[in-house]
């Protein structure tokens, strides 16, 4: 594949739709609406598409190895197929069949994966809360009176707490989510004038 | 404001154009990535990078490719092991050319195995921590890095790399797991850094230019904030209805 | 176990600007997470619709997230909301539109260029509730729900765009970033996780798993800090019997 089309017609495309979607947010003109709303739209599908693609790929990496007799791609394939095929034969994702099988499985599986960061929290909690300095002394006391003030048992601390949020955290969150803005705005004007170019993984000389 | 940013940006990425070269304090996150990578071949174990669920429609999943680049490179020269999950199928193309690039720029192409060496775990986010959890626990790394942005599984994936005793790096503009990441992790690239590390990665000097234009800009808007707040105080809201135009 | 709550102030903020809405308020309900996070703010969901049907509003429910529509289901049979309200007439359910931030800003501009049928198959220009919903203008509140995903793209897209109120009801990792916007005034309620789903029951007059959590809370926090000190205690422990050493 040429150079032209491996480097320069990506950038191109890249920076010429990205100042089309800039250029619409800031004028009325209707025909630049119209194409930052297509664009929009297409953006959608192409995530859309990601998504069918994902469940290609995880079918093409574990359809094989489920012929060999893993019985962890044995219980992928199959549930990943499990809600299609109730799908086709109820010819609805509101029949009580498939709301059974999402709120039984699916709805008990994600929130017990999602239950085992308790365990990590309090392992982390248990080596990170160990106080060395006074500045691991002063994160240790913030935690325990956040800790115990969100909860009813900590209903006297619910001041402290809210002044904790208000103050503290509303000011940390400002100036980092600043710097972390400005810091994009410059990345992204570095992506549309082609000089951030990594995602094109060229060879050096090129 | 955008066209006060645009202009700064603008003429600093010119004069870095015109020869002015800029002096920019060293990033720890960076320069451990060097350390990790030695401390992997020594203990004979690989390299992993976590790109977790991110996209290419996000910026952090487009700026989490210039790491794994970098990383990449770190780890064909010592002709390190080297292993990618990743939960975004779009991204596992991408991935699979920046990784290989890598190997072949060290002249390590053998090296090189897009089977082993890139994982498509899951685009489910708990789907995909199970599998990072296994993965972790099987291959043992000697250094994790963590440039790809998460949700709740944050504690689950900096934990799993203590408990194997892996060196952690962490990069991430998410305030949801910032906290999490510094509690779990050797090294964390927080918020502005994880952008202006891309940059120093590339020593590009427009690149370079480009941090020092952002460094301007927010001394700009530090003295608008100072400015504006003592304005608001003495009962002027002038430069707020300034602002909201 | 009923233990006593205090009402945080972005929850007590939040319920005063839904009691400001007339009848007819056209509630934009965004379903942003997954079973995973149900635990901690399915409550808040809940209780919103509950409360949006004796107030007589109006409900979009959408989702940016791609199990979305399985929680929009479990919330309305929860609610019992097809024998309370009327499909079409009381609530849409429009499902998951795809795209992230692009999804969501293609979706406030116009609607109905955007999304032609609902989650069930029916074309969104034939149901009566929405041939005067066109867009973001139309819509009184944006009452997100979310473990982290779509917060900002809502935040900027629709409500920095064309100020459409919103208000978040996030896991309390989550929460933490939804309060600076709070105190801005560009988000006019924050429910911070489970404590937050249990004061928003409690001034809705709902039950629910919010308030019934609590005590597990409770203990589990009393726990984390129990955890805490001990490792702080055998972390001395260890120092004295090896000094010198960390």
């Amino acid at each position: 594949m040429s150079v032209v089309l491996r480097k320069y017609a990506p950038m191109a495309l890249l920076g010429f739709l990205g100042f089309l979607m800039v250029a619409s947010y800031f004028s009325t003109i209707e025909i630049l609406g119209y194409f930052s709303r297509e664009l929009q739209n297409w953006s959608s599908i192409i995530s859309a598409i990601a998504l069918g693609f994902a469940a290609f790929i995880l079918l093409r990496q574990h359809v094989p190895r489920s012929l060999k007799g893993n019985i962890y791609s044995i219980a992928l394939v199959g549930s990943m197929g499990l809600l299609p095929i109730l799908y086709l034969i109820t010819g609805s994702t509101v029949s009580f069949q498939y709301n059974w099988v999402y709120q039984t499985w699916v709805g008990r599986l994600d929130p017990s994966m999602y239950s085992l960061v308790a365990f990590s929290i309090i392992s982390g909690l248990y080596r990170a809360f160990r106080v060395r300095n006074i500045d691991s002394l002063l994160l240790l006391v913030t935690a325990i009176i956040l800790l115990i003030g969100q909860v009813p048992v900590g209903g006297v601390l619910k001041p402290v707490v809210n002044w904790f949020l208000d103050v503290l955290n509303t000011g940390g969150y400002r100036g980092v989510q600043l710097g972390i803005g400005i810091g994009l705005f410059a990345y992204a004007l570095r992506l549309l004038i082609g000089i951030e170019r990594t995602w094109l993984s060229e060879l050096k000389g090129e | 404001m955008f066209v006060v940013c645009l202009a700064i940006l603008s003429i600093n990425m010119y004069l870095a154009l015109k020869g002015r070269r800029a002096k920019l304090r060293r990033i720890a996150g960076l320069d451990a990535i060097d350390e990790g990578v030695g401390r992997a071949v020594e203990l004979r174990r690989p390299v992993a990078v976590d790109l977790h669920t991110g996209t290419l429609s996000t910026v952090d999943g487009v700026l989490a490719l210039t790491y794994l680049d970098y990383a990449a490179r770190k780890a064909a020269e010592v002709g390190a092991n080297f292993v990618v999950g990743l939960g975004a199928a779009e991204v596992t193309p991408v991935a699979t050319d920046i990784v290989r690039s890598a190997y072949i720029l060290a002249d390590k192409e053998e090296m090189f195995n897009a089977t082993s060496m890139i994982r498509f775990i899951s685009p489910a986010q708990w789907g995909y921590t199970g599998g990072w959890l296994g993965l972790v626990a099987r291959e043992k790394p000697g250094l994790i890095f963590i440039p790809g942005s998460m949700g709740a599984e944050v504690m689950l994936i900096a934990e799993a790399g203590q408990w194997v005793g892996a060196m952690q790096i962490a990069c991430s503009t998410s305030l949801l797991n910032i906290p999490f990441l510094v509690a779990g992790c050797d090294y964390v690239i927080m918020g502005e850094e994880f952008y202006a590390g891309a940059a120093m990665i590339s020593q590009n000097p427009v690149q370079l230019g480009c941090i020092v234009g952002q460094d301007h800009f927010r001394l700009i808007t530090i003295s608008l904030v100072i400015f504006g707040s003592i304005l608001v105080t003495l009962g002027s809201k002038w430069l707020s209805n300034l602002m909201n135009l | 176990m009923k233990l006593p709550l205090e009402i945080s102030p972005e929850t007590q903020k939040g319920f005063e600007f839904l009691e400001s809405l007339p009848k007819g308020s056209v509630i934009l309900m965004c379903y942003d997470y997954s079973t995973s996070g149900m635990a901690e703010i399915h409550p808040s969901a809940d209780a919103m619709v509950q409360y949006g049907m004796r107030r007589g509003f109006k409900f979009i429910m959408i989702s940016t997230w791609d199990a979305g529509p399985q929680l929009i289901e479990w919330s309305l049979q929860d609610v019992n909301a097809y024998q309370k309200m009327k499909y079409g007439e009381d609530f849409v359910n429009i499902g998951y539109i795809p795209g992230a931030s692009a999804g969501v800003a293609a979706f406030a501009k116009d609607i109905h260029a955007f999304i032609k049928v609902d989650y069930y198959g029916n074309n969104l220009k034939d149901l009566p509730m929405m041939k005067t919903i066109t867009s973001a203008k139309d819509i009184n509140l944006i009452f997100h729900i979310t473990t982290g995903g779509g917060f900002t793209d809502w935040l900027y897209f629709v409500q920095g765009v064309y100020g459409t109120p919103m208000y978040s009801a996030a896991v309390a990792s989550m929460a933490t970033q939804a309060i600076p916007y709070f105190k801005s005034g560009q988000i006019v309620g924050v429910n911070n996780g489970l404590r937050g789903s249990a004061e928003f029951e409690m001034l809705t007059g709902t039950y629910g798993f919010g308030q019934g959590g609590m005590s597990s809370q409770s203990f589990a926090h009393v726990w984390a800090v129990i955890v805490i000190i001990i490792g702080n205690v055998l972390f001395y422990m260890s120092k004295r019997r090896r000094p010198g050493n960390d």
